[in-house]
C-alpha cells in the first residue's frame, strides 16, 4: 500500500475483514479464515523482536521458579532473596512480554522442578503459562486488593523447597 | 510554510466513488448524504490522493470505503488522528 498523498494508490483502512490480497472489504468465508490466522502469526511474530527472557536472580535451572509481572516485582525479588539466603535454590523470574510471551520461555520453565506464580488476580498469568506450555505452575493469587508482603511469598516458597 | 491549494477541476462525482460495494438497507438516507458528498468533492474540485475521509462506528461508518480517496474507517476519537494525516501526507481536505 502507497503512502497517504500518493496519487493512484487511494486505499482505505479500517476494522471491515479485508481481501488478503487486494485490501478491499471481503465478506468470504474462506477468506476470513486465511486473514484471521494471519493475525494470529502477525502477533506470534512479535516474539522475533522483543529480549529473550531472563532470570532477576538465582540460577537458569533448579528447584523453585517464582514467576511474576507487573507490580509485585518487589515483593517478589525480596521474598526470592531472603529465601536464597536461607539456602534454598529458588530463582525469580519477571514476565515483561505476555502476548506473546518470549520465545524462551517454556524451555526456561522446564529447568525448573516447580514453578510457583504469584499474582494480583486469581490467577491470570498461572492460567497462560499453563495452557501455552503444559506446565504443571502452581498458582498463588492475591484478590483482596492490597499488595503481596515480602513475608507472605517468603512462606509460600518455604512450604515449597 | 507554503500552503498551496491543488484542485483537480476535471473530477466528476462519479469518480470520487470506489469500486467498492455500498451496503446500507434500502432507503437509508446515507445513499443520498454519499452522492452528496461526491457531487461537493467534484464541485470542490479536490484532488483525490490529496484528501482523506474518516469516520468513527456505526454503519454510516462505512462511508470511506465508498470514496476514491484515502480514508480510515476507525475508532471514535479518530480526528486528532486524521488531522495529522491530513497535515502530514495531504492537502487540508479532511472530512469526518
Amino acid at each position: 500500500m502507497g503512502q497517504a498523498g500518493t496519487p493512484q494508490l487511494e486505499h482505505r483502512i479500517g476494522g471491515l475483514e479485508r481481501d488478503y490480497d487486494s485490501g478491499h472489504i471481503s465478506y468470504d468465508p474462506d477468506n476470513h479464515a486465511r486473514m484471521t490466522k494471519a493475525r494470529a502469526d502477525k502477533i506470534a511474530g512479535i516474539a522475533n523482536d522483543i529480549p529473550l527472557q531472563g532470570v532477576s536472580l538465582g540460577d537458569d535451572h533448579g528447584k523453585l521458579a517464582v514467576v511474576g509481572w507487573g507490580s509485585t516485582f518487589g515483593a517478589i525479588h525480596q521474598a526470592v532473596k531472603i529465601a536464597r539466603d536461607e539456602g534454598r535454590d529458588v530463582a525469580h523470574i519477571h514476565v515483561r512480554y505476555l502476548s506473546p510471551f518470549p520465545r524462551n520461555l517454556g524451555d526456561l520453565l522446564k529447568r525448573y522442578d516447580r514453578v510457583l506464580v504469584p499474582e494480583m488476580n486469581n490467577g491470570q498469568l498461572v492460567k497462560l503459562l499453563r495452557a501455552e506450555y503444559l506446565t504443571p505452575a502452581e498458582s498463588f493469587p492475591k484478590v483482596t486488593g492490597k499488595p503481596f508482603r515480602v513475608t507472605e511469598i517468603a512462606q509460600a516458597i518455604r512450604k515449597i523447597t | 510554510m507554503t500552503v498551496t491549494t491543488i484542485t483537480d477541476a476535471q473530477l466528476a462525482p462519479k469518480d470520487y466513488a470506489s469500486d467498492q460495494e455500498v451496503r446500507w438497507c434500502p432507503g437509508c438516507g446515507d445513499y443520498a448524504i454519499l452522492k452528496a458528498v461526491q457531487k461537493a468533492c467534484a464541485d470542490m474540485g479536490l484532488v483525490r490522493e490529496r484528501t482523506v475521509f474518516v469516520s468513527g462506528i456505526g454503519c454510516a461508518a462505512r462511508f470511506p470505503y465508498y470514496m476514491s480517496t484515502y480514508g480510515f474507517h476507525t475508532v471514535h476519537g479518530a480526528p486528532p488522528r486524521s488531522l495529522r494525516a491530513s497535515s502530514s501526507r495531504t492537502q487540508s481536505s479532511t472530512s469526518g
